[in-house]
């Protein structure tokens, strides 16, 4: 009795494996894709339109335009991972957010649109005001995840218009975290390996963290992200980015300055 | 006989207008670094929209300098000038380190300087010139600020320009972006930003790395389309 309760056990949580793994691998189709936009523009009379398929290392999307923007909805999950919203970018004049107020606006969009936000290890790793000239400025917030002591894919973007609090785009990746968060290579040895990318040059400036990074489709890395600032050379800034595979020390980006 | 001389004049006054009207706007792309294939991606964009286009790797300054005169359209992916942190941008550097510069106040950077303050009304009819280098935006005391002076003083309808430190790998991925989305019907601003997001993700590594620091000068609500010079 004990071993077929046991076989029957076994069977069940490889047919939930297998379920999982085919959803993971079987697109919604587009027009599942199209409700799960109307859900999150949250706008009846919005002109929702399939645009085109793309395929990036994080992800496969449907492509939508939503009549004042887009919205990509990953193939798989349903998920709208980035919306843009184009009427934001217009400036109305004087009325102007503090950073608090821009935060918070931010920050409850980060909550509305992201299931668990609140409850995973967020690290704002990016703000501030960004003036873009004549179309005038928005506050940009960045969150990702944090384990141990490397960023991961998972984030959150959200551009906020300075004068109206519209927001003008968001970005909101979440994904399981599957390679190895501890570095092969310590962070003197990558500093080291980044400085021969650009030799004789003089840093004056520069900076290191660990990312987990997709550096071919569906394939997760850690890495080293280094940007390494250099005295000018006939009056052009030296130096660059430099991006290194944390467990094998293998140059994956070398991006001198324009 | 009046008849006939009438016929004459008004037949010779109908080529010369058409000549102008019906010539096709005129775009130049230049590489100036690491940046290929940027220049040849932006010319098949703009031909498709009909644009007559070229490109060109690692121009001299003059020739685009003169270039620009007869341009609808100037982009330029290259380096941008770096006395120090206090005096950046106001430049671009073409090949033999030559380079178009916003204006100058006695410093004269590398071994050829063009300025577009010695323009007259020559680019008052640009519609858009895009300067995808270091801060191509920011304004420098020594040689000025490239944007207002193409905009504002000169009178090109649009300006783009960056104000950070940008790398060539985020540039390259901005360039096919934006003019991948103003070919495709979006407008200067709409493209501008969404091809900002592109770069957050699209590109290793995850992050905008000085993309975001963008700023567009003049008519931003523009559209490439239809093919045309900007307004004079």
């Amino acid at each position: 009795m004990k071993k077929i309760i046991i076989v029957s056990i076994l069977c069940i949580a490889l047919m939930i494996s297998s379920v999982s793994a085919l959803a993971a691998t079987t697109s919604i189709g587009v027009d599942a894709a199209k409700e799960n936009v109307q859900k999150f523009v949250n706008t009846p009379l919005v002109q929702i339109q399939y645009q085109e398929s793309k395929y990036l290392d994080l992800g496969d999307y449907y492509v939508f335009s939503t009549g004042n923007g887009q919205a990509y909805v990953n193939m798989y999950t349903g998920v709208v991972e980035r919306a843009s919203f184009t009427d934001a970018l217009e400036s109305p004049g004087n009325l102007r957010l503090d950073f608090i107020q821009a935060k918070a606006i931010a920050g409850k969009y980060a909550e509305e649109k992201y299931p668990g936000f609140s409850d995973m290890n967020m690290q704002l790793t990016g703000s501030g005001l960004k003036n873009h000239g004549d179309v005038g400025s928005e506050y940009s917030f960045i969150w990702r995840e944090k384990i141990k002591d490397a960023l991961t894919p998972n984030m959150v973007v959200v551009n906020v218009n300075s004068g109206s609090g519209k927001v003008i785009s968001y970005i909101g990746i979440q994904r399981e975290i599957t390679c190895s968060t501890e570095p092969g290579i310590s962070r003197d040895d990558a500093i080291k390996i980044a400085e021969k990318q650009f030799p004789e040059i003089k840093v004056f400036d520069s900076s290191i963290e660990q990312s987990i990074e997709y550096t071919k489709p569906g394939i997760q890395s850690l890495t080293w992200v280094i940007t390494l600032k250099g005295e000018p050379d006939d009056h052009v800034l030296q130096g660059g980015l430099v991006v290194i595979d944390a467990l094998t020390g293998k140059v994956l980006v070398s991006a001198p300055y324009l | 006989m009046n008849r006939y001389l009438l016929i004459l004049i008004t037949g010779c006054l109908l080529i010369v207008l058409s000549g102008p009207v019906s010539a096709l706007p005129s775009a130049h792309n230049y590489d100036c670094s690491d940046t290929t294939p940027t220049a040849s991606d932006a010319q098949a964009d703009q031909s498709s929209m009909g644009y007559t286009s070229a490109w060109t790797t690692n121009a001299f300054g003059l020739d685009a300098y003169n270039q620009f005169k007869s341009d609808a359209i100037f982009f330029f992916n290259g380096h941008g000038l770096y006395f120090d942190d206090s005096h950046k941008g106001g430049g671009i550097q073409f090949s033999s380190d030559s380079w178009i510069l916003a204006s100058t106040d006695g410093h004269y950077p590398g071994s050829y300087q063009y300025y577009l303050s010695d323009y007259g009304t020559d680019i008052k009819d640009v519609l858009l010139a895009v300067y995808l280098a270091c801060y191509s935006s920011h304004y420098n005391p020594y040689n000025g600020d490239l944007l207002s002076k193409t905009v504002t003083d000169k009178g090109a309808d649009i300006a783009i320009g960056f104000d950070g430190e940008i790398v060539t790998t985020k540039g390259i991925s901005w360039s096919e972006s934006f003019w991948d989305r103003v070919r495709n019907g979006e407008s200067v601003s709409s493209a501008t930003s969404n091809a900002k997001d592109d770069c957050y993700w699209q590109q290793l590594p995850i992050g905008y790395h000085g993309i975001d620091t963008y700023e567009i000068s003049g008519s931003y609500n523009s559209y490439l389309t239809p093919a045309r010079y900007g307004v004079i």
